[in-house]
């Protein structure tokens, strides 16, 4: 009875899948590819996350790139690309991915689990510019509250995209996505206690890590980003 | 003149030797570094630090030419600690710092020029390095991390939960990989706790390790958990371990709700009463489990002494009569198979035979689902779970058995209903109730008790049964009590939270001894005595097959239910319950299924035996 049911669900899981673009991948399977073929992979967690670390030979581009980015667009339409973020799935909103679709590239595949997937598969990575990290508490965000009483000038600094940041925000947190923190930290000011927020807690200490390198002081994160936050407020 | 030459050759060869020796060497070289690098960390701190006596070029490789590294044309490759720190290196390859936020060894030791052992114990310079980054609110200050900034050398540190450089992912929040954390994390939390050293010293008692993997969270989690149970971090969130009598703990009264209810979504607040570590806490009144857990041995123990004595001394009897009568040469060692012996009566109906054989299958995918988690700590447990896909598919498997050991329940009792009361008449109900049809027990059967024990010292014949006989209707109505027992707490394991409206959370505790005790009692009872009763007996060994055929010899029906006979030969009915004998594909379902429910009954008993002798 079991078989019967698997055998008449499969095919349509099947045919899901097909209709789905981008394909994930593990990262058995692009290792495979990549010993195959020719690989196109796009590093997509923001320039600052990529230059720290990345799957060898792989391009930086943001999901938000906005300009037309030529030598990409201009690769065989056949060409297979592979895009991953850093610790997670890419977001399925990433305007790059959609473009490069929309372009006419049919093999298009999505790395599971990202760069933390390969690097558990215990895989190199480069650091073309690797961000040395520099200690920066967390608060917790059952603590979130008599941070903002006790911190001295407090900003939130809110890393996410434009859009996660649209869909709710903590009050008063200002958006400086990861993907282009590193045109826009000037405009952060110097003299504010900051507390970086990010999704899930996994992008803030590199965040911080930046602003620090770069002159900012008194700088926090918020523990398990916007999802234990709100998990909390649960 | 050649000698010279060779002799000043020599003496140059170890000037170079020597000079060369004195440019490389470990000294001049690192003083040659820092006579550029004359900042505090590598002119002075670096000579007593931890690398002190390494070169600067050990770790700083690549500087081949000083004049180009001095006017900044060439750098040194990056430093590498893996060249020297391999092992640690290797396990930090795993590590969710290196993993999920590309940390490198500078990171966390940092000024590694002047990196010095710290004077403090380790546990304390371990976790402060850690609060650095990680709250100290929420690490240090509470419990382990608090007793260990107080010199408690036996309390966590992190390193003691996380490991040193081999942390493995914490982002696991759901599937495989959260139960995997869970299992992990609370094997290390019972590496302390089950320790008697640790629990003496810190005035302790390790029962909180072995009560808990008396619940159903530590005996699933001990066979590899999926989907995952509560381990012990789910309840003592973690890095709180503060005594329940602290308000910031998971485990005060006022908390306790929230903490079930991250689980158990639907509850009511009685439920908090369940006892996670029944019997742990010292003092603490248990009267009801104590209750339970009394009557239930007194009735395992009852009922096994009595039946095993029974089914010794009918062995020893029946064996004996075997003996003889062979002797005398009564019986003939040529057996006929059954098939052949035409004069044979109806016994057990179709829909009789159907339920049985499904209540066989019930029966043994039930135990062999539920005794893995019984005896969660025995060698075959986990061996028996994995046969069925996994801890999460043998729940299923056991859950749809008991549902259709329900439905046999509710059916008998539906056909017990249309016996007493056939074209729902009243009249006669009690008659029929007593009746030699009926399998509840009457006056008769006492007497039969009586007459089988004497029958078994020789005191007497034996006794003459009707249709059933007292073991046959203790068999019946075992079931009966078994299924309301084993059945109820059965669904109250299986929806905790939704019993919760009906009863407080202790009930939980009690029908968790019940579940287990009366599974114990129905498993060991069927594969001893049941199985003894109607087929190793000597005169029926190795199988009676009436149950799955349906019918038997009517000659043996003359000799073990005398009175049922002489009752339808009286009633004129013998000659419309005579059958041809079962046919070959009947003869065959009844041997193969039969005997393998034997064997595969005696091997689960000899797991039970093993576990409860070794375990």
């Amino acid at each position: 009875m079991l078989a019967l049911i698997v055998s008449a669900v499969l095919p349509f899981q099947g045919r899901a899948e097909k209709l789905s673009l981008p394909q994930s991948i593990n990262v058995e399977k692009l290792q495979s590819m990549i010993r195959l073929e020719k690989v196109v992979l796009v590093n997509v967690a923001g320039l600052i996350a990529c230059l720290d670390a990345k799957i060898p030979g792989s391009l930086c581009l943001s999901c938000s790139e906005s300009q037309s980015q030529p030598a990409f667009f201009s690769l065989t339409k056949g060409s297979k690309i592979v895009f991953y973020g850093g610790n997670g799935p890419v977001d399925p909103e990433c305007t790059l991915v959609k473009r490069t679709i929309a372009a006419g590239f049919t093999s298009v595949y999505f790395l599971q689990g990202g760069l933390a997937a390969w690097r558990m598969a215990g895989q190199m990575i480069v650091s073309d510019k690797r961000i040395p990290r520099v200690f920066s508490h967390a608060v917790h965000p059952r603590s979130f509250s008599d941070w903002q009483k006790k911190a001295k000038s407090p900003l939130i600094i809110d890393i996410r995209t434009e859009q996660a940041y649209a869909a709710g925000h903590l009050d008063g947190a200002e958006n400086f996505p990861l993907s282009r923190l590193h045109q826009q930290y000037p405009e952060i000011p110097l003299d504010r206690t900051l507390l970086i927020v990010d999704q899930d807690g996994t992008e803030s200490f590199l965040a911080a890590s930046y602003l620090a390198r770069k002159g900012l002081l008194h700088i926090q994160r918020l523990k398990g980003g916007m999802a234990a936050y709100r998990g909390q407020r649960r | 003149m050649r000698r010279n030459f060779a002799g000043i050759f020599f003496i140059i060869f170890i000037v170079c030797f020597l000079l060369t020796s004195v440019r490389t060497g470990i000294p001049a070289q690192t003083g040659n570094c820092q006579s550029c690098h004359a900042d505090q960390a590598y002119g002075i701190g670096f000579d007593s630090s931890v690398h002190g006596n390494n070169s600067c070029t050990s770790c700083h490789t690549g500087i081949e030419n000083i004049a180009r590294h001095s006017l900044g044309e060439k750098k040194s490759n990056p430093v590498r600690c893996a060249s020297c720190h391999r092992e640690i290196a290797s396990s930090y390859q795993a590590d969710t710092h290196a993993v999920t936020q590309n940390m490198a060894c500078a990171d966390c030791h940092q000024q590694i020029h002047t990196l010095t052992k710290s004077a403090k114990p380790k546990k304390i310079s371990i976790q402060e390095k850690c609060v650095r980054c990680h709250q100290a609110e929420d690490y240090a200050l509470l419990g382990h991390g608090k007793a260990v900034m107080a010199g408690n050398a036996d309390s966590a540190t992190c390193t003691d939960c996380h490991l040193l450089h081999n942390m493995g992912r914490m982002s696991g929040r759901a599937g495989k990989e959260a139960a995997l954390l869970c299992e992990t994390y609370t094997a290390r939390c019972k590496s302390c706790h089950a320790d008697a050293g640790v629990a003496r010293r810190n005035n302790l008692s390790t029962a909180i390790a072995d009560t808990y993997d008396q619940t159903y969270h530590g005996k699933i989690l001990q066979v590899g958990q999926f989907p995952r149970v509560a381990g012990c971090a789910d309840c003592h969130s973690g890095h709180n371990t503060l005594s329940a009598d602290d308000p910031r703990s998971a485990l005060h009264p006022d908390n306790l709700q929230h903490s079930c209810k991250s689980c158990h979504k639907t509850m009511h607040k009685r439920f908090v009463s369940f006892e996670a570590h029944p019997g742990a806490v010292e003092g603490k009144s248990y009267l009801a489990l104590h209750v339970t857990e009394i009557f239930m041995i007194i009735l395992l123990a009852g009922v096994f002494v009595f039946f095993w004595l029974h089914t010794v001394l009918w062995w020893r009897r029946a064996y004996l009569d075997k003996c003889r009568q062979r002797q005398a040469g009564f019986i003939e060692d040529k057996l006929a198979p059954e098939c052949c012996e035409e004069r044979q009566v109806q016994r057990f109906t179709l829909i009789e035979r159907v339920m049985h054989v499904l209540l066989i299958l019930s029966f043994f995918t039930l135990v062999m689902t539920g005794f893995p988690i019984k005896y969660s700590e025995t060698a075959w447990a986990k061996v028996l779970v994995n046969l069925w896909g996994g801890p999460q598919l043998a729940g299923i498997f056991h859950r749809v058995a008991a549902l259709v050991l329900c439905a046999l329940f509710l059916y008998t009792l539906w056909l017990s209903i249309r016996f007493l009361f056939p074209q729902w008449q009243g009249r006669g109900w009690i008659g029929r109730l007593f009746g030699p049809d009926s399998l509840f027990p009457n006056l008769k059967d006492l007497q039969d008790i009586k007459g089988m024990f004497f029958w078994f010292f020789g005191k007497g014949p034996m006794p003459q049964f009707d249709r059933w006989t007292y073991w046959e209707k203790f068999d019946f109505l075992a079931v009966f009590w078994g299924m309301t027992a084993i059945g109820l707490s059965g669904f109250m394991l299986w929806f905790p939270g939704a019993f919760s409206y009906l009863v407080p959370g202790w009930v939980i505790n009690i029908a968790t001894i019940v579940h287990s005790e009366e599974a114990f009692l129905a498993a060991v009872f069927i594969f001893t005595v049941h199985f003894f009763n109607n087929h190793i007996v000597p005169n029926k060994f190795p199988l009676e097959p009436n149950i799955f055929t349906g019918r038997y010899r009517l000659e043996a029906m003359r000799q073990e239910r005398r009175l049922e006979y002489e009752r339808m030969v009286a009633e004129g009915k013998i000659e419309s319950l005579k059958r041809k004998g079962p046919g070959l594909w009947a003869q065959l379902f009844a041997s193969v299924f039969g005997l393998a429910s034997l064997v595969l009954g005696l091997f689960l008993l000899g797991l039970i035996f093993w576990a409860v002798l070794f375990y």
